[in-house]
């Protein structure tokens, strides 16, 4: 191929790519979209705002160190429900508050339709450098900073319900059973990813059981806690395996409660547990729902309650001024 | 030849034809055949002759371009000779080291390597594309290397972008430069690019890797210039430039005779400039060429296996933003090229010392081994000890008097004289250490949390860090995160700590005067292998009196006792424990001179007390044990010194 074609192909591919890459908004051009605030998979983002703590101190100095929450996701987290905790390599650095400086709570409000974007908080305190020994120039030290808040998944959908398990209906029907995809997350760390639908037959023959098997996953950065051990997490105290890892699932379907219990003694009812970050919990309607009732749509809504942590850490190097 | 042959019969024909009188008989289309086949004769030798021409002109053309680019490979080489020798004052200059790598996690390293290439899947498809549109070979081999190529491209390009040094791109740029002149165009595509993510790995990477492994290697590599030497061998073989040869025989020389700490036996081999008597050449042989360097070299050798197997405290020494601190003796040289045997023989030379603390007290001197036992210079100048505050340089002068060749302590001919420099130091060092409730860290254990990552800790395997000087302060505990409990049940956790004399450094330990440990708030000394007891400013004062740490001080021994003790105890928190290392037997504190690896081994168990140790609002405790040793050190220089018979009296 001559070398000019060459390049006017080379060209071509590269607009095409440019084209294909831009993304235009969505909907008809004028028209107000709405914005689905019950999407992605963020809960709360922090980081060290740039400069608090500066990178340089010197010993006896006082530094500012500020730390910017975002709430990402679609939950608000209400006072008192969110803490965060400083940790300090205390032989050379500290808070100049002791105690009370090193624990702050905050409340930050979530995604909603006036506020897409979610709300931003910042946290300051001030920590003091101690000496860092005769015969040392420099050191190095390391501040961590903890954010343990209580958090919530909600998803809101239409599930199929088809009684006709064994596929005898000829009629038309008003809905087919399909397994719910949700790659885009519900506006907070742990996603429902998947959910699919089965029919199960009951003893009495004119009923049918539906189930689902909902995947839950923590797309999130840190560490799921039980609801009501999540302040437990931003203590030094101690933490049992059973505190980790676990949440509480609540599904309905039509309004009425399902049973998502495993049926396992160490378990409490509707506490899933994660194994690896993802778990599959099965869902049941134990009453059942009459075969009569033919297929229809109706509304599924699950409800995750957990507790969530996170850890963030930044380097400063401690500096001596010399004298000589 | 033939063609002429041709015209001539035909001309002959109708010569012939027309003496027989059949010219008018001729056809007028014969007579047209024949100038069409002249003609057309002529057509071919015009056409062959330009056909011949332009066959010289393309062989001609071709030697021209031979020529042309034989003369731009002859100034590539030149530019690469002068580029590969820049670059090597350059490496030598800043200690070059590539990406100073250090991998405090292997699986996870290898794991984000992983999720870094499943990153590029766009644009290497884009750049595969490219490939395919513009190489002009299209295997799957060139598509391959193209492909590793540019991965490794991409990883240099995340490296550099945060971590930019401009000595690392000047490096890049000459692999580039070197790859693009001698082996793009000379190999096949994908060897080519092969070869250059070789270079590439090797120039940017291998210190790293090494280092990782065993820094005591890597150290000893640190500053090889292997790119210099694989790239202008490369040039030399391709293209026969002696400069190429020139550079490479100066650099290696430089490299033997002067580069690195590891050619210090080299060093210790004194090049004897003047004539020696025959006698002395065997011994001499044997002495300096094959002993020392082979008792050197196997000592470092095995001292290089044992530190790696024998005990595992590493630590790495707190660098220092200006000169490091310790003494150093420095221009040690006879005061004249040679003496006669009726002469005083003077030594001199400069000690350097810096410390940031307690001031050094030096006492210096110079001896000769005779029979294993060291005859100390009659005369040293300054004669007392020397007291260094922070930083400052003294001479000092050594002067065997009384005959020393009469005496028996110097001989004729060649003799080494060591000038020492015997001072107190001490080394202080930390140990960075995590303690967590070991409930919630069985907890996270079991839920397969990795805890460091959990909570942003990078350093996860933190070392001992030691102040700079001749001793390695090494300090570790069972591990780097300590689960605390309320009951331990004996199976307490423990602190190791080393010392021994550090890399790079001539010369000695004496004697460990002093072994302080500072435990953290919280953390108490459960037991140890020998006794200790608890170490407060009377104890630190007693034990400076005790072993004379400040000797024939103006002041009053006492005053710089306390002074000393009181500037330590300003650096103590008040929660921390300290505890000493009870050194009443000699062979905790004495060291062995002939063993110049000789280390010295402490080993306690520790309780920390759950309430005190973990903050109360953090999930994580980092704290940090420390430690302090005092000790003599005695540091020393050979020189040679050369003795001739003396003249006879003229007068006489």
């Amino acid at each position: 191929m001559p070398l000019n074609k060459k390049i006017i192909l080379i060209f071509a591919v590269i607009a095409l790519l440019l084209i294909a890459g831009c993304k235009g908004r969505t909907g008809t051009k004028g028209s107000i979209t709405g914005v689905d605030i019950r999407s992605g998979v963020k809960g709360i983002a922090m980081d060290f705002v740039k400069g608090s703590p500066p990178k340089n101190v010197f010993e006896d100095d006082v530094f500012p160190i500020a730390i910017r929450l975002e709430n990402k996701g679609a939950f608000n987290i209400e006072e008192g429900k969110g803490i965060l905790v400083f940790g300090f390599e205390k032989q050379y650095v500290e808070a100049t508050k002791e105690g009370d400086g090193e624990k702050q709570k905050f409340k930050i409000e979530g995604k909603s339709v006036f506020n897409p974007d979610g709300d931003t908080e910042f946290i300051t305190i001030d920590a003091k450098v101690k000496k860092i020994g005769s015969q040392s120039e420099s050191r190095a030290s390391t501040i961590l900073a903890t954010a343990c808040y209580r958090y919530e998944t909600l998803l809101g959908t239409s599930a199929c319900i088809d009684t006709d398990i064994y596929g005898a209906e000829v009629r038309k029907k008003a809905c087919t059973i399909k397994d719910l995809s949700f790659g885009n997350g519900q506006g907070a760390p742990v996603a429902i990813t998947k959910i699919e639908t089965r029919m199960l037959p009951q003893e009495d023959d004119n009923r049918i059981k539906p189930q689902f098997l909902i995947h839950v996953e923590n797309k999130g950065n840190g560490e799921v806690i039980r609801p009501g051990k999540y302040e437990n997490a931003c203590t030094s105290g101690a933490l049992e395996y059973e505190d980790l890892n676990r949440m509480n699932i609540k599904a309905l379907l039509s309004g009425e409660e399902l049973d998502c219990s495993l049926g396992l003694d160490e378990e409490p009812e509707n506490i899933i547990r994660l194994r690896d970050k993802k778990d599959i919990v099965r869902c049941t309607l134990e009453e059942g729902i009459e075969k009569s009732e033919g297929a229809y749509t109706a509304q599924l809504k699950v409800e995750l309650d957990y507790g969530y942590s996170f850890t963030i850490s930044k380097d400063i190097t401690i500096e001596k001024v010399l004298k000589y | 030849m033939a063609d002429k042959d041709e015209i001539k019969n035909i001309e002959e024909e109708m010569l012939k034809k027309a003496r027989e009188g059949e010219e008018e008989q001729l056809q007028e289309e014969e007579l047209n055949d024949v100038k069409l086949k002249r003609e057309k004769l002529a057509l071919k030798r015009e056409e062959t002759e330009d056909n011949k021409s332009k066959e010289e002109n393309g062989k001609q053309g071709a030697r021209g371009l031979e020529a042309l680019s034989k003369a731009t490979v002859e100034k590539s080489a030149r530019f690469v000779v002068l580029f590969a020798f820049i670059l090597f004052i350059l490496d030598i200059t800043f200690q070059y080291k590539g990406f100073n790598i250090v991998v405090t996690d292997g699986g996870s390293l290898f794991s984000g390597i992983l999720e870094f290439i499943l990153s590029l899947f766009y644009p290497i498809l884009i750049g595969v594309m490219f490939y395919w549109l513009i190489a002009k070979k299209k295997g799957w081999a060139s598509i391959i290397s193209f492909i590793a190529l540019m991965i490794f491209g991409l990883f240099i390009i995340s490296i550099l972008v945060p971590n930019f040094h401009p000595l690392i791109l000047i490096h890049i740029l000459y692999i580039l430069f070197f790859w693009l002149a001698f082996i793009k165009g000379r190999d096949d595509e994908a060897r080519a690019n092969w070869i250059l993510i070789g270079l590439l790995f090797a120039d940017l990477y291998l210190f790293s890797a090494i280092n990782n492994f065993s820094s005591g290697l890597a150290e000893s590599f640190m500053g090889f210039p292997f790119l210099f030497f694989l790239t202008i061998a490369y040039v030399y073989k391709e293209t026969g430039n002696l400069w190429a040869a020139i550079s490479i025989v100066l650099v290696l020389g430089y490299y033997i005779i002067v580069a690195t700490p590891t050619a210090d036996y080299f060093q210790g081999i004194d090049v004897v400039k003047e004539k020696i008597p025959l006698r002395e050449w065997p011994g001499l042989f044997i002495e300096r060429v094959i002993k020392e360097p082979s008792e050197k070299f196997g000592g470092g050798t095995s001292s290089w296996f044992s530190s790696q197997i024998q005990y595992a405290i590493t630590g790495k020494v707190e660098k220092n933003k200006d000169e490091p601190l310790g003494v150093y003796l420095e221009n040690v040289q006879p005061a004249d090229k040679k003496y006669y045997s009726d002469e005083n023989v003077v030594v001199w030379g400069t000690v350097n010392a810096r410390t940031l603390d307690d001031p050094i007290k030096i006492k210096l001197g110079c001896y000769v081994k005779k029979d294993g036992e060291k005859i100390k210079s009659n005369e040293v100048d300054p004669e007392d000890k020397v007291t260094v505050y922070k930083l400052e340089e003294q001479d000092f002068v050594c002067t065997f008097t009384e005959n020393p060749v009469s005496e028996g302590v110097l001989k004729e001919g060649i003799n080494t004289v060591t000038a020492f420099a015997d001072f107190n130091f001490e080394t202080l060092a930390y140990l960075k250490t995590y303690f967590i409730n070991r409930e919630r860290k069985r907890a996270m254990e079991r839920e397969e949390i990795d805890i460091f990552k959990e909570f942003g800790i990078k350093d996860k395997k933190p070392i001992s860090v030691y102040t700079n000087g001749p001793a390695a302060l090494g300090m570790e505990t069972t591990t780097p995160l300590i689960g605390v409990t309320k009951e331990y049940n004996g199976a307490f956790p423990r602190l190791s700590i080393s010392l021994k004399r550090n890399k790079g450094w001539k010369g000695n330990i004496k004697e460990l005067k002093e072994m302080v440990i500072i435990a953290p708030k919280g953390v108490k000394l459960e037991k140890c292998a020998g006794d200790y007891q608890a170490y407060d400013k009377a104890k630190c004062v007693d034990n400076c009196n005790k072993f004379n740490i400040y000797e024939d001080d103006d002041a009053g021994e006492e005053n710089a006792c306390e002074s000393s003790c009181a500037s330590f105890f300003e650096d103590i928190g008040e929660d921390e424990n300290l505890y000493s290392i009870d050194l009443n037997k000699s062979s905790d504190r004495e060291f062995d001179e002939d063993e110049d690896d000789d280390f010295k081994f402490f080993t306690c168990s520790f309780n920390p007390e759950i309430s005190e140790v973990l903050e109360e609002n953090s999930p994580i405790t980092t704290k940090f044990f420390r430690a302090k040793a005092r000790y003599d050190y005695i540091v020393e220089d050979d020189v040679t010194v050369k003795i001739e018979k003396s003249l006879p009296d003229l007068d006489k």
